[in-house]
């Protein structure tokens, strides 16, 4: 029994020099050390004691391993989770037989501790760690090995303190994982990303900008200073793109409004490589700006869209392809219907001239109808195929809205009594402009059609004032018939679109496709208000001149 | 007797065309010849009587109908150069076709009505 410190008033702490509390301290406390080759705990040196004391104090899983035998002692925390391994993990053990399983690479860490004197860290090694319930799994720890001293300068054992980094090791692998998942998606879908820090002006530039360059792997940098990387890049981009090209990389480096935080672009150009093999590619950019409208970031991904490309082009062509073939059709289909029509003329002429029976005079009459029938919807289907963008031509001239208007109603108006509807014209003395007149009649037309089409034999009012406001010549053309829900609103100018399909109404669903092409190519505007049960208005707004 | 019939030549590469076209103009009374393209209507000028009226399609082969009108009034001197000429076309824009030195202009499938209105206006009834 040793007194370790003996004042007045002082009372002396312990008289065992052990310190720690808990269940290994006791067990180390009470154990029979004289049988193992510790010897009885009163004759351990002090540099075993105070190593022993330290292991009592941590809360890491702390082990200390004395003596030639390097046996073993332990604390709680290391207790938890790694004794109970074997049946018997016994304290004093020597190192070799408590854990055989290790000592592959134990081994020789403890060596190297032991005789080169190193403190030795061994990172991210796997352990079986204990559970909870006594089960056993899969854990890291890093373990640091540091040498003991005894008084009389020599190694005389080894200090172990263990960190699990089991979480940190799952991450770092879920982190692999999906890097390399990133890396897999990148590669398949052509697309690679960088990332541009403008304060450091280095970029890093993913895998796939590399392949997308065709940048031999050897030559692949994790990072390239800025100026660099855009000459690498910018010589790769074609000749007739880079004019642009340098445009937008500038462009974007500057906030378009104060309070503007990040701006987002995008371009499409192409890439010449090496063999004069063109890739087109579809680059979008962000940058993220500061308080102060600094640009701090950029990302950007750039993807090699050629595929696409020559799939548009070959839509393209076959488009070109089908609307010429409609265009011929339709001339081809114009000629015997010219001869039919006016052959049915012909007949009805001599059939009242011969003073025919009634029944041929009316089937007459009715197989010339059918004719013109036939004749309009060749032409609405001619026009579809010569409307397109930039090819409707018009041959303006200084026309008067107001009696087109009123030439058209009344081509309309047997049509409409027939149906029950009357058609009122309510306009401005004079609407005078610049439009093409034979398109505006088209419009017209189309336009009372409907009217008289969907207008359940109600009355139609057509409208034509001139807005002094917006210098625009308005024409209205209303119905009270069966109106339009506000889906189809938008639908019905598009290409065959009807808002209705009833057996009842005829026609290729065309018309309002064709009067908004003619409209809008006049720098004019149509437009429907309109509620189902309601009827219909339509409102077609054309500037004056020009 | 039947005072002399106004003569009207048809100048139409389609037959069927043509031929209703004949029959109509020949049941109101007016005597008709035809051509199937302009160098062959251009021939029949030079050797039969000169027609009161033609009526003329555009697209044709061979010589079309802008050609036929450029020739025949290539020499304002010749009589053939004064004969009034309708144009008939297929072209859906018949404004469009007004520059050319004619003095009408109908849009094909041809309203008979229309025809004859316009036919009259060249070749009054007595």
């Amino acid at each position: 029994m040793v007194d370790v410190f003996k004042f007045k008033n002082f009372t002396p702490i312990r008289s065992d020099w052990l310190i720690g509390k808990g269940e290994m301290a006791e067990s180390i406390r009470h154990f029979d050390w004289s049988r193992t080759a510790l010897g009885p705990r009163d004759e351990w040196p002090s540099a075993l004691r105070f190593a022993v004391n330290a292991m009592l104090a941590t809360h890491f899983p702390s082990i200390v391993l004395w003596g030639p035998q390097l046996c073993l002692l332990y604390n709680d925390p290391f207790h938890k989770i790694a004794a109970d391994k074997h049946p018997i993990l016994q304290p004093g053990m020597p190192a070799k037989f408590a854990w055989p399983e290790y000592w592959d690479f134990l081994g020789p860490t403890y060596d190297r501790v032991m005789q080169n004197q190193e403190s030795v860290f061994l990172e991210d090694q796997l352990f079986s760690k204990k559970l909870q319930d006594g089960s056993f799994e899969d854990a890291w720890f890093t373990a640091s090995h540091s040498p003991i001293y005894s008084e009389n300068g020599q190694i005389a054992g080894i200090q172990v303190n263990l960190v699990e980094t089991t979480e940190r090791k799952r991450i770092m692998n879920r982190l692999h994982e999906s890097e390399s998942s990133l890396k897999e998606a990148q590669r398949l879908a052509h697309i690679g990303n960088w990332v541009l820090d403008l304060r450091t002006n280095i970029v890093k530039w993913s895998d796939e900008i590399h392949r997308l360059l065709e940048i031999p792997q050897e030559k692949w940098k994790s990072s390239y200073d800025v100026r660099e990387a855009a000459r690498i890049y910018t010589a790769m981009v074609h000749p007739d793109d880079r004019d642009r090209v340098l445009q937008e990389r500038n462009a974007t480096l500057v906030p378009s409004h104060p309070s503007e935080k990040s701006q987002h672009y995008e371009i499409e150009y192409r890439l010449m490589m090496r063999d004069g093999r063109i890739k087109f590619i579809l680059a979008k950019r962000e940058t993220d700006f500061n308080q102060n409208g600094d640009a701090i970031r950029t990302i950007g991904t750039a993807q090699d869209i050629t595929e696409r490309k020559a799939l548009e082009a070959e839509l393209r062509a076959a488009i070109e392809v089908r609307d010429e073939f409609m265009s011929v059709a339709s001339h081809e289909l114009k000629t015997p219907l010219t001869a039919l029509s006016m052959q049915l003329q012909l007949l009805n002429r001599i059939a009242l001239l011969r003073d025919a029976d009634q029944k041929i005079v009316s089937l007459g009459k009715a197989a010339f109808l059918s004719s013109q029938s036939l004749a309009s919807l060749l032409d609405e289907l001619l026009d579809v195929t010569r409307i397109r963008v930039g090819k409707l031509t018009l041959d303006k001239r200084e026309m008067d809205l107001r009696c087109a208007a009123i030439e058209a109603v009344n081509q309309f108006q047997e049509e409409a009594k027939e149906k029950g509807s009357t058609i009122t014209v309510t306009t401005a003395p004079i609407v005078r402009g610049d439009w093409d007149p034979s398109r505006i009649n088209q419009v017209l037309l189309n336009l009372i059609s409907n009217a008289i089409k969907y207008g359940e034999g109600k009355p139609i009012e057509v409208a034509l004032f001139i807005d002094h406001r917006s210098g625009n010549a308005s024409l209205r053309v209303k119905d009270y018939g069966i109106g339009i829900s506000t889906e189809m609103q938008t639908k019905i100018f598009e290409r065959f679109q009807r808002a209705i399909s009833s057996d009842k109404v005829t026609g290729l669903g065309l018309g309002l496709y064709i009067a908004r092409q003619i409209v809008e190519a006049h720098g004019g505007s149509i437009r429907v208000e309109s509620e189902p049960g309601m009827g219909s208005l339509f409102i077609v707004e054309l500037p004056l001149h020009r | 007797m039947e005072k002399a019939a106004y003569n009207i030549l048809i100048i139409e590469d389609n037959a069927t065309i043509r031929e209703v076209l004949k029959m109509g103009l020949e049941l109101e009374g007016f005597s008709v010849s035809e051509a199937g393209d302009g160098a062959e209507a251009l021939a029949a000028l030079e050797q039969s009587p000169r027609p009161n009226l033609i009526l003329l399609d555009l697209l044709m082969p061979k010589m079309n109908g802008t050609e036929f009108v450029e020739r025949i009034k290539k020499d304002p001197s010749n009589p053939n150069a004064k004969i009034p000429i309708v144009v008939i076309s297929a072209v859906a824009n018949s404004a469009r076709e007004k520059p050319l030195q004619v003095q009408e202009v109908l849009p094909k499938p041809l309203d008979f009505n229309e025809l004859f209105g316009v036919v009259r206006r060249f070749c009054p009834a007595p």
